[in-house]
């Protein structure tokens, strides 16, 4: 199956960022003015010269945010509000007050036919200060084919969120900035798409859903039902906080000991945790012991091979070798009993020459009739034996398989039994919490007290029900929308699974399995399978191995879902961090195969170093798709650069040559 | 290494066994399988969740489905005496016979037994080999092939609905949608020649 793609990307043709002050030489402002190449687009610079920031304000020009560190995934309808106030500091630091009106970053795309000119300033991210688009079939492309001159810079900022939503055919602007901070940006925060829950579940929804309508409907159940469990929490909580109130007022003496509501909250709370934890924990050892399963299936069905083929192999072992065997004489004293020469009669007549037959000589004149037949028999005997050892080798596979799957069985009934009885003791605790005996005390005002205290309770009691009963009708719904993105994902693997197979095979050098999964129908996400150390889950690949594994999925992601003409643009920061020299050269292969086989771009940061991760980049790509621009001249350098310069340009020059070198 | 048979595949390799000897005279391991996976797809076509079937498959390298609990079944079945293995092929002795009407008795293999029985019967009105050559073009197990995944065989039945609504094969009956999968399945063998 062929992907006949689902989004038009961006392509960036051109960036201009003017009086940005952090990009000065010698003491003057920078006027950066970048054409962006198809293929890779390499900004190479030492520490601190503002790589990172570079990518950061395409992606404010592009989006008017840039996103803040250490916040957890948000719904696309939320990373506005959530990062609004940050993205406004951000640029603070970097441009002098007396350039900030000034500043602005002008970005030149194409995208569905069309050339987008978008100019956004750094004092207002929610307006433009300029917007055009043109349209590319037109040979002149002189005239905007926008006709807003007397929009406002906010109004403008609205007319592009549209155009650029309905371009793209992403449904709404969210989803495109969604799509580009998260999947088509991997920045300093190294933030993992593929092994954080909330990510993929957006995602995935994204990727694979006929309509949008149905992602955004996901997105706001999944919301909604996270905003309902909460109120329901909230509304127990305040129930048994109320409850203890009464208790108090019941009793004095009890009162003393229940003054610390914070312990019980405490424990209320980490009985939630324990529930949450443990059900997360049951259904990743579910995964793994399905993983076991699988395995073991498999290699079963690898000694069944074996052994067919090594059952073939030795009937023609055992056959006699003999050319007599089908001479029609020979069949003829067989079927007769009779010597086909002499015509003697009798079951000895067979027997000779049988006898003969299997010692490979003539039957009339015993002559050696088959020279090749011991060599022959040998081979056989060779591949018998190899086969042999494979079933034993597969024996002992499966044979740790089933020990392996035991134990893991024996982990699953522990992690199941854990989270039942985690369940049953936070509503235990609940249960305690709401069903409370209500005495009067015989003082009127304590008890005209203790009455209204019941009727909040039940209230906050009731409320707490509902709120869960809401949750719980909305369900069905969003487990059903979960099965049509996985029955879709399921519909695209042809097309999908291999291609990630080709890029993470690239880079780890091992064939790796990919499948979907959707447990405890609140998240759903894509889960590995290292092939040959039969491990499942993230933890046990190494960070940098995870790193370039969520890149790879990215890149599919991008492949699969880019129409032709409108592949999409991966922006990547200093990607090659802890590799090693021989890593480093496997993830410059598999880049390069993103470009080169695929058309897709990436616009990336790296550090002056001997990377290898550029220059088999460079090799690949060559010249026609690949440049490489050195930061140097838009800034000034620190002492400690200045006196590396020589070595700096010795990498350059090595970059350069394996570009020429194509 | 021991190894606990499955009830589930105990009874699906004895009932596939004597349906497919008393066809055919005798049959392969393989076969075993594969009308296995036909019988857990038309079980799946009617509706019930997939895990109810018992047990779940993968594919081996001859593109056939494959489930270790059915291997492990016939190891067991011929120690017992259940199969006798003649060298090229399997064949169900007498006692296995007597084995599999016992079990068939249980309302839970009763139900098994239909789409046991209507995925074997196909073999009597469209040529064993040609049934053979169309199961083994069965979209589940292709993608499998196709995405060198190995993962678990996923079933696919929305064709099979369409065929079975266009024609109007009754709710209640399944011999029709198994002959018409074969049939699809068949024209698009020779479609691909």
């Amino acid at each position: 199956m062929k992907s006949k793609g689902r989004f038009n990307f961006i392509n960036i043709q051109k960036i201009k960022i003017r009086n940005f002050s952090l990009y000065s030489k010698n003491e003057k402002t920078t006027e950066v003015e970048e054409n962006i190449n198809n293929g890779v687009y390499c900004l190479a610079g030492a520490n601190g010269l503002g790589k990172t920031t570079f990518l950061n304000i395409i992606n404010y020009g592009l989006t008017g945010l840039v996103l803040a560190p250490n916040k957890d995934v948000l719904l696309p309808k939320e990373i506005e509000t959530e990062n609004k106030s940050y993205t406004e500091d951000y640029f603070k630091g970097r441009i002098n007050v007396r350039d900030y009106d000034k500043a602005e970053i002008e970005i030149t795309f194409e995208i569905n036919k069309k050339t987008y000119r978008i100019v956004r300033g750094f004092d207002n991210r929610n307006a433009l200060r300029s917007f055009e688009i043109y349209n590319n079939l037109d040979k002149n492309k002189t005239e905007s084919i926008l006709n807003e001159t007397n929009s406002s810079s906010e109004e403008l900022n609205r007319i592009y969120q549209s155009s650029l939503a309905n371009d793209m055919g992403i449904g709404s602007f969210e989803n495109f900035v969604f799509f580009q901070l998260y999947v088509l940006t991997f920045d300093e925060n190294r933030r993992m798409l593929f092994w954080n829950e909330k990510a993929s579940t957006n995602t995935l929804s994204m990727a694979f859903n006929d309509s949008l309508d149905d992602t955004e409907r996901i997105l706001e159940l999944k919301k909604e039902m996270e905003v309902l469990e909460s109120h329901a929490r909230n509304a127990r909580w305040q129930a048994t906080q109320i409850k203890k109130e009464m208790e108090m007022l019941l009793n004095t003496k009890k009162e003393m000991e229940l003054l610390n509501w914070d312990d019980l909250k405490k424990e209320y709370d980490l009985l939630i945790n324990i529930v949450e934890e443990s059900e997360k924990k049951f259904h990743n050892i579910e995964s793994e012991y399905d993983t076991l399963l699988k395995r073991q299936n498999i290699i079963n069905s690898e000694i069944l091979q074996y052994k067919i083929q090594y059952k073939r192999l030795f009937s023609q072992y055992s056959e006699p070798r003999s050319r007599l065997l089908n001479n029609q004489y020979v069949q003829f004293s067989k079927a007769n009993h009779e010597c086909f020469l002499c015509g003697a009669k009798g079951h000895h007549i067979i027997e000779k020459i049988e006898k003969n037959l299997y010692q490979d000589q003539c039957p009339i004149c015993d002559t050696k009739i088959d020279n090749d037949k011991n060599k022959v028999q040998n081979q056989i005997l060779h591949q018998l034996e190899e086969i042999d050892k494979k079933i034993e080798g597969k024996n002992k596979d499966l044979e740790s398989l089933i020990f392996e799957s035991d134990a893991k069985k024996v982990e699953l009934e522990k992690a199941e039994y854990n989270y039942i009885s985690s369940k049953e003791k936070l509503e235990k605790f609940e249960k305690e919490n709401s069903s409370i005996s209500f005495k009067s005390t015989g003082d009127t005002i304590t008890d005209s007290l203790l009455s209204e205290y019941k009727d909040r309770f039940e209230k906050e009691d009731k409320k707490a029900d509902d709120y869960y009963k809401q949750r719980d009708q909305l369900k069905p719904e969003y487990e059903n929308l979960l099965k049509n993105v996985e029955e879709n994902y399921k519909r695209a693997e042809t097309y999908f699974v291999p291609l990630f197979k080709k890029l993470s095979k690239s880079f780890i050098g091992l064939d790796l399995n990919i499948y979907f999964q959707k447990k405890g129908a609140k998240n759903i996400k894509l889960n590995f399978e290292l092939l040959g150390t039969r491990r499942t889950e993230s933890y046990q690949l190494s960070e940098s191995q995870r790193f370039f594994l969520d890149i790879a999925l990215r890149m599919t992601l991008a492949i699969y879902l880019s129409k032709k003409g409108n592949e999409a643009t991966l922006l990547i920061d200093t990607p090659e961090g802890s590799l090693d020299i021989a890593y480093e050269n496997r993830v410059g292969q598999m880049f390069a195969d993103f470009v080169v086989d695929y058309n897709q771009n990436i616009i990336m940061t790296a550090n002056i170093n001997a990377s290898q991760l550029l220059v088999a980049l460079a090799k690949r790509c060559g010249e026609e798709k690949m440049y490489f621009r050195r930061m140097l001249e838009w800034t000034d350098m620190t002492e400690i650069q200045k006196e590396g310069e020589v070595l700096f340009n010795e990498v350059y020059e090595n970059i350069d040559r394996a570009l020429r070198g194509k | 290494m021991f190894n606990q048979i499955l009830p589930e595949a105990y009874f699906d390799c004895l009932s596939i066994a004597h349906k497919l000897d008393n066809f055919l005279d005798g049959f392969e391991e393989k076969e075993i399988h594969l009308f296995a996976y036909f019988s857990a797809i038309l079980f799946h076509y009617k509706g019930a969740p997939t895990a109810n079937w018992g047990y779940k498959f993968t594919i081996d390298s001859d593109g056939y489905p494959h489930a270790k609990v059915l291997s492990d079944a016939i190891k067991n079945n011929e120690k017992n005496g259940y199969f006798e293995d003649t060298g090229s092929f399997l064949i169900i002795t007498g006692r296995g016979t007597d084995e599999f009407n016992k079990f068939k008795k249980l309302p839970t293999n009763k139900k098994r037994e239909k789409y046991l029985d209507a995925a074997c019967s196909t073999s009597i009105l469209i040529p064993y080999k040609e049934t053979k050559e169309a199961l083994l073009n069965d979209p589940g197990l292709k993608k499998e092939q196709q995405t060198n995944n190995q993962d678990w065989v996923t079933y696919s039945n929305e064709k099979l609905k369409e065929i079975t609504t266009k024609i109007g094969a009754p709710s209640d009956e399944l011999l029709l949608p198994a002959v018409s999968w074969v049939d699809y399945l068949l024209k698009q063998v020779h479609m691909e020649n």
